[in-house]
């Protein structure tokens, strides 16, 4: 290529570059311009949609025909703002607001199908806010999505509903996010309410079942302060459980119901070699308030590994309370400074 | 070969290396450019079609402990700390570390948040400077303040690091204020996948924007140029760098100013690294390094959503700093981290990332600035098409709009910080002039940066806060360092040397264009470039050019020195070779002696030496000076001796100004030796005048314009222009 033709080149690539910044830039002005009609607009057919939405979860009916009261073309709009208040209430208005809309919820339906997951995931909200009742099953279906977004979407639909048959199959579906964090999934499982404590009871005796779905079983059956669940993470203690993860939400539960007859498990595991179970031990010995568990806390103050030593200082907190333990401090009957740190008031 | 040869193919290897520099440049940046696009496109429309965030407040988030170092930062400490109060998360608490502060940081915390001394156990035992005490809030149990001997900010963050006992810790900096979702929203990525070690978020430059007890109440421009244009730095460099390198799998950065991190991977690497002052590079790379070496599935995340804003320099002296460290602080990590370099054992990283860092950010700024003046040279001496340098250049300039402006209609489409219609139309305007002087400063700040650090440098610099507020008095010269870089990227400059008071480095870039009367003769065109070192007791100078004239062109180099004798005394001499020249001497040596005197009176004389192609030409000088207030008035006479004829010719000299701003005049007339034609010297009758200004671009930049006229006997008048623009540091 000589000079000429590499200028040439050089100049055309310069202008074409040029352009496409103009083009983007151009483009990137004109989205605004609409996005900022856009929502004046639906601001203003918010506010003339909002008391037909009342109207139709106080009576079951709008004043006039849906049909005639929404256009063709706002339906879309509308199908989305009545799921933002299908998804805070329940029962019979969740179910009037259903009905009402049911006949617009074709392309919602045509969108569980859709190639894109974020479609599938938003169409299953949608579905579960406001068609449930009529695609039950393409819901459930939704729970086998190859896409983990879909099924979380699912699950969480599912488990709002609180119906023990949903509940199960939502956990069976929990079961597909072995990497997502326990804390998470045990409050996902929990949205099911007590309709699920059997099966998240049963969950946690089954050995089969990976250490990270039983603890997370644990997690929600505490969540839902599920109250005979401390026999099954009593069990747990007393058969001898070996993974720390499941012993750690046991022991949690444990604590947090202050289930006394557990007292001589847990104090057994305070000779676990791991200092997570240890230190989950001593808080749930501290919770439970046997002033004869004194000495033991007392006596992890000094333990090598830090975390134990914040338990057992957590312990002693929740064993005294806030205001006596800053009294025991001030009175110099307890030294140490993890206590004085594990205060959440302030600081003496 | 002469001399002349080997400066053409230096320059010419030059311009081709910055072509392929530039080529590489377009695809990486095609690359990471549709990478982050894709990516920015899938994590948006996740982020809002998941219900997580009300799962996570209720109490499922992991606990998250805060860390920011603070060091001399009793401007924005307050305000950083309020900011950190009204976080949205279930579960956090805040570490503020005092890294042995010499102003009121300490003090400033205390009173704001009633702290009083108290105990806390740390959970690890990383090295660091003592912990002089501990103190806690009373107001806000939640916020903690350790005060430490000073370490330099990675020892800081260590020290946080011993006392954090969540499982996820969020390093900040103390100039950064968070948005009230960001701790939420980097939790996020920790919660969908229990193997993530580290994720970054967005920065955004604070100042201009109105804060009301640490939380910004309306985001705006800023109204310095400069901070503006970090602006749009920023949203480049997050929406298309991070964000595509991000969706490559190759997070090698996330910045010191938002990221967060889970804990205990932290101190299964030993922490953040304290001989460097790129700890927040190092540590990524790191657990980069430490991850694949052990086999573990892990992810190094970079997310959109969480948002720090933190004050940006609005001098360029302190962007001077900030960039000189950044750039030492890359370059420290690279070569430490030398053997991931295209080693497949890192995967994308060894076989992209750390190539793309090394090429584009370790050594770019050389190859762009030396490109560039090679360009400008080339074409100036005929070597290289004007028209192809033309076109290169807007090209490049082309591309970097393109680029600046994708990623500003990135941001806008899928956050809009930035709600007034005139702030996108300052940003699309900022897109295209960031191109004309700002990347080249940077450049250069960069360019610098790795000369310091072969030399050895290694501290921090100071970040002079003036608090989350937009100081004033500095746009004015932001302006105009980026006019006088235009004007180094326009090939257009001059200079002379700068005798500093206090010891640094000054460099010069310089142009002279004289044509002649009718265009009888071709114009004598002259490029210079120098650089200088003053020292308590001299300067030294070296300089570099090609002159050319009739048609020829001859480079040349010259040494000068200065030395301080004694009292009011000083000496010069120099040194110019241009081997095979034919328009100019091929040695040219020259020595002074000055004399202050009392009344503001200076004597000097001086012996100068030429060798021609013909006889050697001997000049004796002598000159008497006074100083008049801010100006300075110089006459003397010269006689010249060539092959046993003599020429005599008398000069004046008059400069007025301050420091480095002044306006010089200077004016010979006489018999002196002058260039006819190549090989031809003789003693001609000769009128020359000059003026000359010079401008100060703050402490920094200096750029300098004049203009010429001149006549030797025989041929016809010749006026010209010189432009320059010189530098310090």
């Amino acid at each position: 290529m000589n000079l000429e033709s590499t200028v040439l080149l050089l100049f055309a690539a310069s202008l074409l570059s040029i352009v496409v910044a103009a083009v983007i830039m151009i483009m990137a002005v004109i989205v605004r311009v609409r996005e900022s009609i856009e929502r004046r607009r639906l601001a203003r057919l918010q506010l003339a949609w909002e008391p037909i939405i009342l109207e139709i979860m106080a009576t079951g009916s709008a004043p006039r025909p849906l049909s005639d009261l929404i256009p063709a073309k706002h339906r879309g709009r509308f199908l989305a703002f009545a799921e933002q208040y299908a998804s805070r209430v329940r029962g019979i208005e969740k179910t009037r607001l259903g009905e009402a809309v049911a006949p617009w919820l074709r392309p919602v339906v045509q969108a569980l199908d859709a190639d894109d997951p974020v479609i599938r995931a938003r169409a299953v909200y949608t579905m579960g806010a406001l068609g449930m009742q009529v695609e039950k099953p393409r819901i459930l279906s939704a729970l086998e999505d190859d896409d983990p977004m879909v099924v979380l979407a699912a699950t969480q639909v599912l488990a709002e509903r609180g119906l023990p048959m949903h509940a199960r199959l939502a956990l069976q579906a929990l079961s597909r996010f072995a990497d997502w964090s326990p804390d998470f999934l045990g409050a996902t499982a929990a949205k099911t309410g007590s309709a699920m404590a059997i099966d998240l009871r049963m969950t946690v005796l089954d050995r089969s079942r990976s250490p990270r779905l039983r603890s997370v079983s644990l997690d929600a059956l505490r969540r839902i302060k599920d109250r005979d669940a401390a026999i099954v993470a009593d069990t747990l203690l007393i058969q001898g459980d070996e993974h720390p993860e499941v012993l750690r939400s046991a022991l949690q539960l444990l604590g947090e119901f202050k289930h006394h007859g557990s007292a001589p498990s847990i104090r057994t595991e305070l000779k676990h070699s791991d200092p997570e179970v240890r230190a989950a031990a001593l808080v749930a010995l501290g919770q439970m308030g046997d002033w004869h568990d004194l000495r033991l806390l007392h006596a992890h103050l000094s333990d090598p590994e830090p975390v134990v030593v914040l338990a057992a200082a957590r312990g002693l907190r929740e064993m005294f309370g806030e205001d006596e333990l800053r009294r025991q401090l001030e009175g110099g009957l307890l030294t140490a400074p993890a206590l004085s740190q594990v205060l959440e008031g302030v600081p003496a | 070969m002469s001399p002349m040869a080997w400066l053409s193919y230096f320059l010419q290897g030059a311009t081709f290396v910055a072509f392929l520099y530039f080529a590489s440049l377009l695809v990486f940046y095609a690359l990471t450019t549709t990478a982050a696009v894709i990516g920015m496109r899938r994590r948006h429309r996740r982020l809002g079609t998941l219900r997580t965030d009300e799962l996570l407040r209720m109490g499922s988030a992991p606990a998250v402990t805060v860390i920011a170092p603070a060091f001399n930062e009793e401007a924005v400490c307050v305000d950083m700390a309020h900011s950190l109060e009204s976080l949205e998360h279930p579960s956090y608490e805040v570490i503020l570390v005092n890294d042995g502060s010499t102003d009121d940081t300490v003090e400033r915390l205390k009173d704001a948040y009633d702290m009083r001394e108290a105990e806390r156990v740390p959970v690890t035992s990383i090295p660091t400077a003592p912990v002089r005490a501990i103190y806690r809030s009373r107001s806000n149990p939640r916020i903690w303040l350790i005060d430490k001997d000073n370490g330099g900010k990675a020892d800081a963050l260590n020290a946080g690091v011993n006392y954090t006992q969540t499982p996820l810790f969020c390093a900040i900096d103390a100039d950064t204020l968070l948005e009230p979702r960001s701790l939420l929203r980097l939790t996020r990525p920790f919660i969908e996948d229990t193997s993530t070690v580290a994720v970054g978020g967005i920065v955004r430059p604070v100042n201009g924007s109105h804060i009301e007890n640490g939380t910004i109440q309306d985001v705006r421009m800023p109204r310095r140029l400069l901070a503006r244009l970090q602006v749009v730095e920023y949203i480049r460099a997050f929406f298309i760098g991070r964000m595509g390198w991000a969706s490559l799998g190759s997070t090698l950065i996330i910045s010191g100013a938002l990221g967060m991190f889970r804990r205990e991977d932290v101190v299964a690497v030993g922490g953040y690294l304290v001989d460097t002052v790129g700890e927040d590079m190092e540590l990524i790379v790191r657990l980069h390094r430490h991850s694949r070496q052990k086999g573990k599935r892990y992810r190094i995340e970079f997310s959109p959503h969480p948002t720090a804003w933190t004050e940006v320099p609005v001098s360029v002296r302190v962007l001077a700093r900030q960039r000189d460290r950044w750039q030492r602080g890359l370059i420290e990590t690279l070569i430490r981290h030398r053997g991931m370099f295209f080693n497949p054992a890192y995967g994308v990283i060894g076989m992209f990332g750390m190539p793309y860092y090394v090429l584009l950010h370790g050594l770019g700024p050389f190859i762009e600035i030396i490109g560039v003046t090679a360009f400008i040279i080339a074409a100036s001496m005929g070597l290289l098409s004007s028209t192809y340098a033309l076109a290169f250049v807007s090209l490049a300039f082309g591309v970097g709009i393109a680029l600046s402006a994708a990623s500003i209609a990135l941001e806008d489409m899928n956050f809009r910080k930035y709600h007034r219609g005139s702030d996108l139309f300052w940003m699309f305007t900022l897109a295209v002039i960031e191109n004309i002087g700002y990347r080249q400063m940077v450049s250069f700040f960069r360019m610098r940066a790795i000369v310091s650090y072969l030399r050895g440098k290694s501290s921090w610099g100071t970040m002079n806060r003036v608090g989350f507020l937009d100081s004033s008095g500095t746009g004015k010269k932001a302006a105009l360092a980026i006019l006088a870089s235009a004007m180094m990227l326009a090939g257009a400059t001059a200079g002379s040397a700068q005798e500093a008071d206090d010891p640094r480095w000054s460099s010069t870039a310089a142009y002279t264009t004289e044509w002649f009367e009718g265009d009888a003769l071709l114009p004598w065109r002259t490029a210079s470039f120098e650089t200088g070192r003053s020292f308590s007791r001299g300067t030294g100078i070296v300089r570099l050019g090609a002159d050319t004239r009739y048609e020829e062109t001859d480079g040349w180099a010259q040494v000068v020195a200065y030395r301080d004798l004694w009292s009011r005394a000083y000496t010069r001499a120099s040194l110019q070779v241009a081997p095979g020249a034919e328009i100019l001497p091929s040695l040219d040596v020259s020595v002074g002696l000055n004399q202050g005197l009392k009344g503001g009176w200076e004597v000097s004389g001086g012996y100068r030496m030429m060798r021609t192609a013909g006889d050697a030409v001997h000049i004796g000088s002598g000159s008497l000076a006074h100083y008049v207030g801010p100006c300075y008035l110089r006459g003397g006479a010269s006689v010249a001796i060539k092959g046993g004829t003599t020429g005599e010719s008398v000069s004046g000299l008059g400069r007025c100004g301050t420091g480095e701003m002044a306006i010089t005049t200077a004016g010979a007339i006489g018999r002196e030796v002058v260039t006819l034609s190549p090989g031809e010297y003789e003693l001609r009758r000769t009128e020359q005048l000059s003026i000359d200004g010079t401008l100060p671009l703050g402490r920094i930049w200096s750029v300098t314009a004049g203009l010429r006229g001149g006549r030797f006997e025989g041929q016809p008048l010749r006026g010209g222009v010189h432009l320059g623009l010189g530098i310090r540091w």
